[in-house]
């Protein structure tokens, strides 16, 4: 019913993508992030595009692919081994990290694709420990053995800083427009392009000094953002044209006039970033020689612009004739094939894609951190991969950004927490009152109950540590909390509507912990004798994956289901799940 | 009183609203049927008289006690053991293992299981010859022969077979036939859902028709048997 | 000749390990159609948890060893098994009506919990059983230098008497029967008056429990393990189950006994045969076999070609 409404109310416009767009652009710039916390963005764009390609396979074509690192894998190798030992600049190594990553997916999987689901499972799992134990073992020695290869370059181009410039710019502009967003209108593309290829132009003028690359680039966001606000307002065109109009010339005469002062406060020189060579001419027309230094910050838009591309293909793949057949696949094969659907091809074009694109990611990944070593490439990144596209929502976009949040970069800002944090300091009122407010919240009805069993949640989290007089054990504490919830939920048949609720208090308070980094109790990361809480970090991980499933099975935002909906009353195989069963007690 | 009674019973499969206020009586000792067209909601109604299912409201009691909230596999300790559609034998056990496995809430007792089984071998002597063949290996209607059998094991008081005559040639569907009444005259009361109309209202002794979803049409059988919308509608009359 | 038969009686015994711990998986694979990831992890604590117990509680008695490791691997069976029960209750019953992807994730991360406490008990360090456990027993000679050692013999003959009670088990109880319906077909399972959920839960008891034995044993016989066994040594045993054909208790043993004969041949004659660094490659057979024998039999060996239900 729900899902109707949602048919109706197609969004006219892209805003929140472009607003999302618009604060990747700005993140790096923003006070919390240092540099290890773009590092670790950089990271997270990388798993975000292995997500989207594995994305393809397990979410679009319903497969299962446990080895996927394989395929990230052998795209990083081949960007290796291609530029230390043939020089090859890092980024042209892509197409051949293409053609190798899914060429090797097609030769593999072609004989196994006729397995049933859990048989594929379990294949995919020893391709990828294959793959693993090969390179550990330096198999046909050029992969350098369980020490890997060292000194992959880092990405380099030309810039041509002449007239044809922004003639250039809009053509592609305009292409990426008409590519991603067909139903933003033609002064929103041209507006937006405009800016960008202006800010292009300006940008030589403080090269030696202020490079506005970054300014520009969140200046065209601005008047993208502003023009998608005007369009959803249903400004008119004359209006939409003027406003942008406005932000172009105010922006370039700011440029001009006031470059020093605009960006003294960010006052970073070109050379920061980039090592900048003596101008070369190539068919007449000047180019700067530019390459990436370690810093994190000229990758992190490289990957994000990958990612752009990426989505934009996967949505229109999603949307296409293949992406069609892919669903028919995924949810009734049989009906597919009777349909006239070549579904050991459709399921080969899945993998072979997926794992190309995985494989692009594997160049990004070398270009980045130029050491390439056979444990980035192991079981657990796989799963990370899998559990990425499965925790955010099979088959859905939004979701496997939730999911790489939530699998990369929340385990790795845990690295930085303080665990006394949860019992001392403001930690304990921070949590009770979440977990009494969420609940109580949800409960208003039965306030004494509620009061109690809160009561008893609070209990079972504070007494072990309190009894024990050991402040470090606090995960003994949190999984007395859950299981104290989990007892009552039973004992009142309620655990649909109550775990939700703490579970959110637990999520909400981890998060004030990772934003207060452990200031706000004594720091003690290095352990109460002997704990650590990176030692536990897979396991918390782990049973975040579990809860997930129990509270979310379809993933944190499922993928809207399009096209075919079930239409025939047949039993489902199962009987009715638990919480269907409460609502007639209830 | 009656041995089973449904009173406003609502079954849905997800958003779909599959039993729409069904209603119906068994009395001990007949044979009710309920007929109707495909995806009328007849094994659905089965299913949640014997559990798979939940029904979302009403009320199902069976011996006087209610029994829409009990788990399936209590139903079946309470004499209440039900055949499904398709038979659904246990392919890869033996013909004496599936009936030992009808037999499950007889527990340990040997000597009552040993009973149990001779009396289904009585009931179908062709299916003691075939002992030791596994279930997969059987015959269309010798499986529907251990369907039933695997269901009588439990020793049940109320019988429900949905659709015996599914794919079974006209002759093995007489004998089947036949045999529900001979089990019906042992003392089992029987639930029969059908949808070769014209046989089940012979045999039953009060007949329920079930149209998307809802009871459509009830009474004696033979009353059934000559309305006219039901020759007209499920015996191909016109 | 005289080392291919040793090399067949260790691989004999590295695959009866193997097979112990296959049957878990296959049994569970049975009734739930699910890919138990915890159930190797679960076994690595059965190691953990005799290493725990000997070293600590049962060390005044070891003396008398081979009583004090029975005691042990009895305390570690029951362990484990409740272990699996909760998993079960906890990480996969929930999820019985949720598709196919979410309990693998789920049991993935079961697996992760399991095994970052087992590395936090344990340190992270390697761990070894008490020295010279159940060493003392007389060995067993063949011909020449051809023989069993005492704790080969013990550990065979515990595998061979577990993979024969348990299928009697499966094949002659009621229960047995049971658990067979039930991996048939849970709902028609119900209609017979089975308890799906019990038998699930013991099925969950029963494999762990042999995984906890298995652990023991290997702990025993190898002398020393660290917290990652439970990952390899587990997936391996998985794959041992699928080649021999899952759900199917004579396929999880032929398929381990394959899988061990097949790793101990080719480190013993790989070099032989021009594969330089044999050991290192060890690994990796048993991928290479489960990928050749699913291409040639898509179900495994002993596995059924019935067709699955859609």
């Amino acid at each position: 019913m729900d899902q109707a409404l949602k048919y109706v109310r197609r969004p006219s416009s892209h805003l929140w993508e472009i607003g999302l767009l618009a604060l990747a652009l700005a993140l790096p710039y923003m006070s919390f992030m240092d540099r290890s916390r773009t590092s670790l963005a950089v990271f997270a764009g990388i798993y975000v595009m292995l997500g989207l390609s594995l994305n393809v396979i397990v979410g679009y074509a319903g497969l299962f692919q446990l080895g996927h690192a394989a395929f990230f894998g052998l795209g990083a190798y081949t960007a290796a081994i291609l530029s230390i030992d043939y020089g090859i600049t890092i980024l042209a190594t892509i197409p051949i990290a293409i053609l190798v990553a899914g060429g090797a997916a097609v030769l593999v999987t072609k004989p196994i694709l006729h397995l049933r689901g859990d048989y594929l499972c379990i294949v995919t799992i020893a391709f990828g420990e294959i793959f693993r134990i090969a390179v550990t073992n330096n198999v046909f020695g050029i992969t350098g053995g369980s020490n890997g290869l060292f000194g992959a370059g880092r990405p380099e181009f030309p810039l041509p800083w002449l007239e044809p410039v922004p003639a250039i710019m809009l053509a592609i502009i305009l292409a990426l427009h008409l590519l991603g967003t067909r139903k933003s209108g033609p002064v929103l593309q041209w507006g937006g392009a405009a800016v960008i290829a202006t800010a292009y132009y300006l940008l030589p003028l403080g090269l030696d000094r202020k490079p506005l690359f970054v300014v520009s680039m969140a200046m065209g966001a601005v008047a993208v953002i502003a023009g998608a606000v005007l369009r959803s307002n249903r400004a008119s065109a004359r209006v939409q044209m003027i406003v942008l109009v406005g932000i172009v010339l105010a922006f370039a005469l700011g440029t001009v006039l006031g470059a020093e002062t605009i960006t003294g406060e960010i006052a970073y020189s070109m050379d920061e970033y980039f090592n900048v060579d003596d101008p070369t001419t190539i068919l007449g027309v000047e180019f700067t020689p530019v390459a990436f230094k370690r810093d994190a910050r000229p990758y992190y838009y490289l990957v994000l612009g990958f990612i752009v591309l990426t989505v934009v293909g996967m949505r229109r793949l999603q949307n296409s004739r293949l992406g069609r057949a892919w669903l028919y696949v995924r949810e009734d094969q049989l009906a597919a094939e009777a349909m006239g659907i070549d579904t050991t091809q459709i399921k080969l074009i899945a993998f072979a894609i997926g794992s190309a694109w995985a494989g692009v990611a594997g160049v990004l990944y070398a270009s980045r951190f130029t050491v390439v070593a056979p444990e980035s490439f192991n079981f657990l990144q796989s799963v990370i991969m899998f559990s990425i596209v499965v925790l955010g929502g099979s088959g859905s976009i939004p979701g496997v950004l939730v999911g790489t949040l939530g699998m990369v970069v929340l385990p790795e800002l845990l690295r930085d927490a303080a665990p006394t944090f949860m019992y001392e300091g403001a930690g304990p009122v921070v949590i009770l009152a979440l977990i009494l407010g969420f609940y109580l919240y949800h409960a208003q009805d039965r306030l004494p109950a509620a009061v109690l069993e809160s009561a008893a949640i609070a209990a079972a989290f504070f007494l072990p540590p309190l009894l024990l007089g050991e402040p470090a054990l606090y995960v003994v504490g949190i999984l007395m909390a859950l299981v104290m919830l989990i007892a009552i939920a039973r004992l009142r048949r309620r655990t649909a509507r109550y775990l939700p609720w703490v579970a959110g208090a637990l999520a909400v308070y981890t998060i004030v912990l990772l934003a207060a980094g452990g200031s706000l109790g004594p720091d003690l990361s290095d352990g109460v004798s002997g704990f650590r809480i990176m030692d536990w970090r897979d396991g918390l991980m782990g049973v975040a994956m579990v809860l997930m499933m129990m509270l979310r099975p379809a993933g944190l935002i499922p993928e809207r289901r399009r096209g075919i909906a079930p239409v025939t009353v047949e039993q489902p195989s199962e009987p009715i799940p638990t919480a269907a069963r409460q609502q007639t007690t209830v | 009183m009656a041995l089973l009674e449904l009173r406003d019973v609502n079954t849905y499969y997800g958003s779909i609203h599959a039993l729409k206020n069904v209603s119906l009586k068994v009395e001990a000792g007949q044979i009710v049927t309920l007929i109707g067209s495909n995806g009328a909601g007849k094994t659905t109604t089965l299913r949640t008289i014997s559990g798979l299912l939940r029904p979302r409201s009403g009320t199902i009691t069976f011996n006087d006690s209610p029994i829409h909230n009990t788990p399936a596999h209590e139903i079946v300790y309470l004499g209440l053991t039900q055949s499904p559609e398709g038979r659904l034998i246990f392919p890869t056990l033996t013909v004496n293992e599936n009936l030992n496995m009808g037999g499950y809430s007889l527990g340990n007792d040997k000597a009552s299981v040993e009973s149990h089984r001779q009396r289904v071998y009585d009931l179908f002597p062709r299916l003691a010859q075939r002992k030791k063949q596994l279930g997969g290996t059987l015959s269309g209607g010798e499986q529907q022969m251990l369907a039933i059998g695997r269901a009588l094991m439990a020793n049940p008081r109320l019988l429900m077979l949905d659709e015996p005559s599914l794919g079974l040639a006209p002759l093995l569907v007489r004998m089947i036939f036949e045999t529900i009444e001979t089990i019906n005259q042992q003392g089992v009361t029987v639930l029969l859902v059908e949808q070769n109309a014209r046989a089940a209202l012979r045999l039953a002794d009060y007949g329920y028709v079930l149209e998307t979803g809802g009871i459509a049409l009830e009474g004696p059988a033979d009353e059934l048997l000559h309305d006219q919308r039901v020759r007209h509608a499920y015996l191909g009359e016109a | 000749m005289e080392t291919f038969l040793q090399q067949l009686i260790n691989g004999l015994t590295i695959g009866g390990f193997y097979a112990v711990v296959a049957l878990g998986y296959t049994m569970v694979y049975g009734v739930l159609k699910l890919i138990n990831f915890a159930h190797g992890d679960m076994f690595m604590w059965g190691t953990l948890a005799g290493w725990g117990l000997l070293t600590t509680v049962f060390a005044g008695l070891l003396d008398l060893d081979l009583i004090a490791v029975l005691i042990v691997a009895i305390v570690v069976m029951a362990f484990i098994g409740l272990l699996g029960m909760t998993i079960e209750r906890v990480a996969y019953r929930p999820l019985r009506s949720a598709g196919r992807l979410s309990p693998i994730i789920s049991a993935l991360g079961a697996a992760f919990a399991l095994q970052a406490v087992a590395r936090n008990v344990s340190e992270a360090r390697w761990r070894t059983y008490p020295e010279g456990l159940l060493k003392e027993m007389p060995d067993l000679h063949l011909s020449g230098t051809v023989g069993l050692s005492g704790l080969q013999i013990l550990m065979l003959g515990v595998c061979a008497a577990v993979m024969i009670g348990l299928y009697l088990f499966v094949q002659r109880t009621r229960i047995g029967t049971a658990m067979r319906a039930v991996s048939l077909d849970h709902n028609v399972s119900r209609l017979m008056g089975i308890n799906v959920d019990r038998i699930i839960s013991l099925v969950f008891f029963i494999g762990p429990a042999l995984g906890g034995l298995a652990g023991v044993m290997i702990g025993t016989y190898y002398g020393s393990f660290n917290f990652t066994l439970g990952w390899v040594f587990g997936l391996k045993a998985f794959i041992a189950a699928i080649l021999g054909g899952i759900g199917n208790i004579p396929g999880a043993v032929l398929g381990g006994f394959i899988l061990g004969i097949s790793e101990t041949m080719v480190v013993a004659y790989g070099p032989d045969l021009g594969l330089v660094d044999a050991s290192a490659w060890k690994d990796a057979i048993a991928y290479v076999l489960l990928i050749a024998i699913l291409i040639t039999r898509p179900t495994g060996i002993l596995g059924e070609t019935v067709a699955e239900k859609v």
